[in-house]
């Protein structure tokens, strides 16, 4: 898998690029800002565009910018946002419209290089992928009138897995559970929040679009 | 407030002694001589037209002065009446005894008169009194030294022999009016002396050099070519231009006490246009301390151009209050025009332009207090966010990438650092406040109140109604901050069911109301009472309704026109 690192701080950048390159991805180039990472986005057409939201000038949500804008120009390209807030609400405004494709982490996931990986090679593969402390956030929150409120918890943890971006196997593996049990629960979830019998991923992207805007 | 009534009694006072000059040298310029017999067959107002003029000149004044002058124009009346004393005392059927009488206690019949009026107007006090009688002194000198024309008869000698009265023997009558002349005349100058000094009114220097001017020249031309009608004329012409000034300086008064009284009522009245807006055009006010000239409104305003007026405080504090004046002319004796009552409604407006003065400064204080406070946790969390973070993901990178590299020798001290620095990193995200600023200021103010609901744990229900988006980024700050704490402060304590948001902007104003059904009782802590200071800051009222058992509203109103 090839991808780009953009973080105005060289000594992440260069670290997770190591990091990734032990782990068998391919780092074909590392940015410090936006306009020089849709540059190299355009040159060197990446699976996965790797996008700190902090970036300057402003270190405001330069990379939110730069990652609708290479979902628009560059549809090959996947995205994958590292945040530092918690917050959902970047989480929301990056993915309601297209949310394949598109990963939202947390900043400090970048440490831990498995699930960096397992995120990349999901949003690559077309997927959706949120941080789990921001999908959990999402899914604490009560809301009567929400298909939501209609699962039952087993269902609901089974939900926030796949929000995360997790295959079915790795579910099983989480809930120490079979996986025929992971695909009827993933069943019922897609049966409760109306999502039609589409392929699998798409309605696992729907799945998370549903959490999203709850 | 002494100065002022000091002026207001030299000027009434004045207003007497000049009108007295005015018609005795009407009188005489008029052919009637006072103390000549004159046939009251013809009846006792057979006066020459001049004469005429000049009484209706005066009864005009009176009534000019009526409104805003009483004294004055009681006193003018009187001289009116005393002026007719001798015209009184000449006719044939008079008595001599009654008719010295009425020469010679005419003008001390002035005080009696002006005292009663002076004290009906409720105005007499020491020094009120000091006045009245270095008027009326002056009034009887004027009196004697014009009736008699001393510059044709020095001594009395054709006028007073003619008058005989009980003690003649002893002392001439005109011993007797010479020595009263004396004696009124050191009492003048003893009673003028006791004032001290005073700034008397314009209209009081007019109609004084006039009446001194037109004497002088009457006087002179009697002096050099006697019995002929150069004197006469020249009488005549300073009567009119005395009558002619002090008509003038009578009617400058009242105008100046128009725009005087239309001060007093605007300034009962705020927000009306002062004084009529075409001749004073701002009241200033001194914030004592500092030295800046604020308006009524407390605003600093830069020094005026154009003339103006500037008095002391009713307290005493001297040059407090400044008038702009957009006609000099009005502006001449307009301090002076400035009654008691009007005076302290002036006070009133002074203390309070200088009390909103200092509390627009001290708002703005607080605001850049606050303002400082918000920058420096701003960038408190920029430099945590952008280097202390990232140097902390850097760190546990390299761990990773250490542990990776000596895979399953790796030591248990790399992945207990590990730990560490995520421990670390999980910490540094609750200290660093997330959101709020960087919200506000990248997403605006609904976004940043929908990511706080979104945060709240409590069910909430938001209504936002804002007219614009271009609220001042310091309203929007405060609104955020509102919502934020109270909202924090449900989910920490108030244990309730469900809560609601209300933001709505009305009127030139955010209203705010956040509410909850939980338990009350709430006492503000430190987080409602930054609120507090902060809407206190930019001018807003904040409130916090919690009764026990009844769930919790706070309302903050936020002026933003």
């Amino acid at each position: 898998m090839r991808v780009v690192i953009a973080d105005d701080v060289v000594i992440v950048r260069t670290g997770v690029g190591q990091l990734l390159a032990s782990a068998g991805v391919d780092v074909v180039g590392e940015a410090g800002n936006a306009d020089e990472l849709l540059r190299l986005v355009a040159q060197t057409s990446p699976d996965v565009a790797i996008v700190d939201i902090r970036m300057p000038p402003t270190h405001k949500d330069e990379g939110l910018v730069a990652a609708r804008a290479i979902r628009d120009r560059h549809p090959g390209t996947a995205v994958l946002v590292l945040s530092q807030y918690l917050q959902p609400r970047y989480a929301q405004r990056l993915l309601q419209d297209r949310p394949g494709g598109l990963g939202y982490l947390l900043k400090e996931r970048v440490t831990d290089a498995r699930v960096l990986v397992d995120a990349l090679d999901r949003v690559a593969a077309g997927e959706c992928v949120i941080d789990a402390a921001i999908v959990k956030r999402l899914l604490d929150e009560e809301r009567s009138n929400s298909p939501l409120a209609r699962l039952t918890p087993r269902e609901r943890q089974t939900l926030q897995l796949i929000a995360e971006g997790r295959s079915n196997a790795s579910i099983a593996h989480r809930l120490d559970i079979s996986e025929r049990t992971v695909e009827s629960l993933c069943a019922s979830v897609f049966r409760k929040l109306e999502l039609e019998a589409d392929p699998d991923v798409n309605r696992r992207v729907l799945a998370v679009l549903a959490v999203l805007r709850r | 407030m002494p100065t002022v009534g000091v002026t207001v009694n030299v000027a009434s006072a004045a207003a007497v002694v000049v009108s007295l000059v005015a018609a005795l040298v009407g009188l005489a310029a008029a052919g009637v001589e006072p103390l000549k017999p004159v046939d009251l067959a013809d009846g006792p107002f057979a006066l020459h037209p001049v004469g005429l003029l000049l009484c209706a000149a005066l009864v005009a004044e009176c009534w000019l002065l009526r409104p805003t002058r009483p004294e004055a124009a009681v006193g003018l009346a009187v001289v009116g009446v005393a002026v007719m004393m001798p015209a009184l005392a000449s006719g044939a059927h008079v008595p001599d005894v009654v008719a010295l009488m009425l020469v010679a206690v005419g003008p001390f019949a002035l005080p009696a008169a002006a005292a009663v009026a002076r004290s009906w107007t409720g105005q007499v006090g020491r020094r009120g009194l000091l006045l009245l009688a270095a008027a009326l002194a002056l009034a009887s000198w004027s009196v004697h030294v014009l009736g008699y024309d001393p510059f044709l008869d020095p001594a009395c000698v054709s006028v007073c022999p003619d008058i005989s009265v009980p003690g003649s023997s002893v002392l001439a009558p005109s011993t007797v009016l010479g020595v009263c002349a004396v004696l009124a005349t050191a009492s003048g100058v003893a009673a003028l002396a006791a004032m001290g000094p005073f700034a008397p009114p314009r209209i009081v220097w007019v109609a004084a050099v006039t009446a001194v001017v037109v004497f002088a020249l009457a006087a002179a031309a009697d002096w050099l070519a006697p019995d002929t009608s150069v004197a006469e004329v020249s009488r005549q012409l300073g009567v009119l231009v005395l009558v002619l000034a002090c008509g003038v300086s009578s009617y400058q008064v009242r105008r100046v006490r128009a725009v005087v009284r239309r001060l007093a009522r605007d300034l009962a009245e705020p927000g009306d246009r002062l004084g009529g807006g075409r001749v004073l055009l701002s009241v200033h006010a001194l914030v004592p301390e500092d030295g800046r000239w604020v308006d009524l409104d407390g605003v600093e305003v830069p020094e005026p151009t154009g003339t103006t007026l500037t008095l002391d405080a009713a307290d005493g504090t001297p040059a407090a209050l400044r008038l702009v004046v957009a006609r000099p002319d009005l502006a001449m004796g307009l301090a002076e025009a400035i009654r008691p009552e009007e005076k302290w409604a002036l006070e009133a407006a002074r203390l309070r332009a200088v009390s909103r003065g200092r509390l627009r400064e001290t708002q703005e204080s607080q605001r850049r207090i606050v303002a400082a406070a918000d920058r420096e946790q701003l960038r408190l969390e920029r430099d945590l966010h952008d280097g202390t973070q990232q140097q902390l993901v850097a760190a546990a990178v390299q761990l990773s990438i250490a542990r990776e590299r000596l895979g399953e020798a790796s030591d248990a001290t790399i992945r207990a650092a590990e730990a560490d620095v995520r421990q670390a990193l999980s910490g540094l995200r609750q200290v660093a406040r997330d959101d709020l600023s960087e919200t506000l200021m990248a997403e605006g103010l609904r976004a940043a109140v929908e990511e706080t609901v979104t945060a709240t744990s409590t069910t909430t229900e938001l209504t936002v109604s804002l007219a614009r988006d271009d609220l001042p980024p310091s309203v929007q700050r405060a609104v955020a901050e509102a919502v934020a704490v109270c909202l924090a402060n449900t989910d920490a304590h108030a244990d309730a069911r469900r809560a609601w948001v209300d933001v709505h902007e009305v009127a030139g104003e955010v209203l705010v109301a956040v509410g909850d059904d939980g338990r009350g009782g709430a006492q503000p802590g430190p987080g409602l009472t930054l609120l507090s200071d902060r809407v206190g800051a930019l001018g807003g009222t904040f409130s916090l309704h919690s009764p026990a058992g009844g769930g919790t509203v706070v309302r903050v109103r936020l002026p933003c026109a």
